[in-house]
Order: C-alpha cells, then structure tokens, then sequence
C-alpha cells in the first residue's frame, strides 16, 4: 500500500541534474544507486581486497563531484559513470603503487595451478553442506577466471555480465566498436569455459545432477 | 551448420544477439549436436554465476565520507553565477540599472556631498579656476562657451545676493558637466532671474547664451573686487567675431566701465561710458553723471597729488 503512495523514482538522469543544481540529496541519491555495484566492479577489476577497492571508490566519486559540471544529460549516467570508474581503474593498475600492491600479494597468476587448488577445494568438500559450498566454490572459481583474463576481456565480460549494463554501453564506455566489444565478449567466455573446465567444476555439476536426480 | 560456426555464435545466441535466422539456424544444431549443447550449458553456468555475484556492501564510512565531499563542493563553488538561472533573466538587468542609477544620482545629478566648509572651499578655487581659464580664442563660438556651470549661478548672485557665501551657490558650485543651465533643478532664484531677465526677451537667444554666462560670471567677478577678470571677460564679449547683442553689449560697456573705474583707470573707465552712451542712449544719463563724476574724482585726486608733492606746481 505504501508503495502506492511513494514518490516515483526519478532517474539516474534526474538525479544527475539535481545534482548540478546544487541537490546535494540528488547526489545521495545516485551514491546510494551505484556505490555497491561500482565497488564490485573495483574488485573485480583490480583483483584487490575490499578495503583498497574503496580507497579507489572514494577517489573515482571524487571525480564524479569534481566533473560534475561536464556531465551531458543526453547521455546515459552509467555510461558516464562507469567510464570514469574504468579508466580509473585501469590507471591503478598501470600505476607503480598498483605494481607494488600486486606483488606483495602475490596473486595466482597461473590458470592451472589455481584450477588444481579449487579443484582440490572441490574434492576435500564434505557433501552435507553441499549448496554452501557450491556457491563459494563457485565464486572462488569465477574469480579466479576473471583474473586469468586479459584486461580487454575481462572489462568486457565484467561489465556485462555482472554489472549488467548492456554491450552499446559497453562500447561507448570501452571506446571500442560493437563488434569488437561482442568479440571479446566471447573470448572471455572461452578463456573462462577454459578454467571452469580444468577447475573439474562442470564435471562435479554433471555428477551432483546425476546423483540428485 | 557445422559445429565450428554454432560456437563462434554462441555467445550472441546467449546474448538474444542474434538475427532470427541465425538463431534458427543455432537452435536447430544445438537440438542435433550434444557437443555443442553442452558447450553452452556451461557458457550458461559461467553466466549464471556471474550474474549471482552478491553486492558488496560499501562501509558507512566511506559512505559518509564521500557525501561530505559532496556537500563541501556545493558548498564552496556554486554553479557558476552567470549559470544560475535566478541571476539571469531578473537579477542581472535589475542590479545593472540599480548600479547604473546610484552612480548616475551620486555624481550625476547632485553632485558630491561634502560637507559645508569644504564645499565653500572648493567654491572658491572653482571660481579662481574658471576665471582663470576664461580665454576667448580657444571658443568654439567665439565667445567664451564655458561648460561650467558656475557662471550661470553668478546671474542669481548677481541679480539675488548680496553676499555670495550663502544660499544654492555651494551646491552648483561643485556640479560638474552641466552645460545647459535650463536643466537646473528651479531653484525660487533662478525662476525670478529669468523672469525678470532683460535677456529674456532678446531673439538672438543662442548668441545671447554664449554671452550671457560670461557676462554674469564679470559681473560676479565685479562683485568680488576682481576686476581684472572681469574686463577680461567683458572685453572678450565685446570684440568677439559675433557681434554681440545690443544688451550684452549695453551690458559689458557698463560692467567695464565700472571696473575701469573701481580699479582706478580712469581713462578707460571713461571710454567705456562713452561706448554705453552710444550702444544704449537710454542709458545716456547714467553715463554722462558717472563721466562727470570720474572728472570730478580726478581733479580732486590731482588736488590732493599737488598736496601730497607739494612744492611742484602744476602747470
């Protein structure tokens, strides 16, 4: 019932507008929309822990509030959003500090010792607590192929598939032709089908389904 | 299809990116293809996962801290105020006239406010000033034109005030630029001068302006015992390249006459009652009793140098 009576959202759009026009709670708004989604997309993006993705999430809005005034209302906020956020990112990587981080934390950089661990996860599991195990296996596995992936790829098949924002927006966002961003789409599907594969994670399905079933 | 063509399309077919006939075609060789069916189950199974990845949740602090910085930017610059859109079409216009008003009514229109003391100071220097600047060949009408409004106040010291310190003298004194003197805010003086103004009915009403505020202002400098200045003027009136009018003229001749006299040139004094007689025989009587009269002052001036430098006799 009081749903009906809410206030229609306005849109990212709207917000941005206000924004402009001096709303601080427009921005609030916006910060409330997109915070968590970017600081996923960071982490995806950078590899990092979640406390340094939120040093690059503070900086990144910093310059959303900073640019503010260059903001074209034609153009769709998330595309503007996320284009900042990126190229960010990908400075933070290129950058020294980047280079530094990375390799204290010595990432896993190889695809089929990282599969041999997860598969190892996979194996040692106990079957009670199946479905837990099954989604963070899963995450850990997902997570492991997206950072196998090249940057190119991996930006693509991010902001597609788990920003979910839409392949023109990508293109626009990317600076690169429809066609080229659908093409790195499925490359990075490969390259994931790949590590999923020597993860043995799509043979353990096959068997969970032909025992439950 | 071969299998080599259904898994470059794939990805699109997952995608709904496909044309119908592309789709079709998918479709018909996935349902024939176990190989290629199960390639995009698992191309599915990525998806679903990655469409399954939680938000993380963004530490309230961080939170707060960016709208902070937020509201601190709002706070500090502003939208820029030529883009504010309540200066644009109301304030901008309304501030510009109220501008352009004060400036015009502070300079303008009354003048500086000083107080008193200063303002009869400044009178003065303004009258030496102008005095001083009164030269006939840099005119542009051949009389002396000058812009500066005092002069026409000396008509109604002229004509009103025994004593020039008072009254709307200070003020006008001080008004800039105001060279039609019709402008002046009427003033009781004003109105009564130019009612009463012989000049007034004179036609020749443009050379009589050009006349009339030198004029005035040799007869205030008369007043004040400045002499010089006031033949200056008065000569200038009379041998200008426009002749002037017969009651300018009248009105020089006499004003010279006066000076010449009060000053102790007799001589002159003289000639210029004999030039009143003959612009203005009206005034013939008035003339000849001031001749008779200088005469009269000469003897008794040679009378008392005789005197004085006694035992020289005069031959």
């Amino acid at each position: 019932m009081l749903g009906l009576f809410a206030k229609k959202e306005i849109s990212d759009e709207e917000a941005m507008r206000g924004f402009q026009n001096g709303k601080a709670e427009s921005f609030d708004i916006l910060l409330k929309r997109h915070s968590g989604g970017l600081l996923r997309f960071i982490m995806k993006m950078t590899a990092g822990n979640k406390i340094h993705a939120e040093d690059l999430l503070q900086e990144i809005f910093l310059k959303i509030i900073e640019r503010k005034d260059r903001y074209d209302s034609k153009q769709k906020f998330t595309t503007w959003l996320y284009s900042i956020a990126r190229n960010h990112c990908i400075d933070y990587l290129r950058s020294e500090s980047y280079r530094r981080h990375s390799s204290l934390d010595a990432p896993l950089s190889d695809t089929d010792q990282a599969g041999a661990v997860v598969l190892e996860i996979v194996k040692s599991e106990d079957p009670g607590q199946e479905d837990k195990i099954y989604n963070r296996e899963l995450k850990e596995l997902l997570d492991l192929g997206v950072n196998s992936l090249k940057e190119e790829f991996k930006e693509v098949f991010i902001l597609k598939e788990i920003e979910g924002l839409s392949l023109n927006e990508i293109a626009d966002i990317t600076g690169s032709p429809l066609g080229t961003v659908k093409s790195r789409l499925r490359y990075a599907y490969q390259n994931l089908r790949k590590v999923f594969s020597e993860s043995g994670y799509f043979e353990e399905r096959q068997k969970a389904k032909g025992v439950s079933s | 299809m071969k299998c080599k063509d259904c898994t470059e399309l794939l990805i699109d077919y997952m995608h709904g990116e496909l044309s119908s006939e592309d789709k079709a075609a998918v479709k018909e060789h996935l349902d024939s293809c176990s190989k290629c069916l199960s390639e995009f189950e698992e191309y599915s199974q990525i998806q679903m996962a990655a469409q399954g990845e939680v938000l993380p949740e963004v530490s309230p602090e961080v939170l707060a801290k960016i709208s902070e910085a937020a509201n601190e930017d709002l706070k500090n610059k502003r939208r820029p105020f030529w883009k504010k859109w309540s200066y644009s079409p109301i304030l901008v216009p309304a501030l510009t006239t109220a501008i352009a008003l004060s400036v015009w009514f502070y300079y303008g229109y009354d003048g500086v406010n000083i107080s008193p003391e200063v303002a009869s100071k400044k009178r003065e220097m303004a009258y030496q000033t102008q005095a001083e600047s009164v030269e006939p060949e840099s005119r542009s009408m051949g009389a002396i034109v000058d812009d500066n409004p005092v002069m026409d106040h000396a008509v109604v010291l002229e004509q009103q005030i025994d004593s020039p310190e008072e009254g709307p003298v200070s003020q006008p004194a001080e008004k800039p630029q105001s060279f039609a003197y019709e402008e002046l805010p009427a003033s009781p003086a004003d109105s009564e001068i130019s009612s009463s103004s012989q000049f007034a009915e004179e036609s020749d009403s443009a050379n009589l302006r050009s006349q009339k505020e030198p004029l005035s202002m040799a007869a205030q400098k008369q007043k004040e015992d400045r002499c010089d200045v006031s033949i200056r003027a008065n000569e200038a009136i009379v041998n200008s390249t426009t002749p002037p009018s017969k009651s300018a003229q009248k009105k020089s001749y006499k004003l010279l006459a006066e000076c010449y006299e009060q000053k102790g040139d007799f001589d002159n004094a003289i000639s210029n009652y004999i030039k009143l007689e003959q612009v203005a025989p009206e005034e013939s009587a008035f003339a000849n009793s001031r001749i008779e009269e200088i005469r009269n002052r000469v003897e008794l001036d040679h009378e008392q140098q005789r005197k004085l430098s006694d035992p020289v006799p005069a031959n």
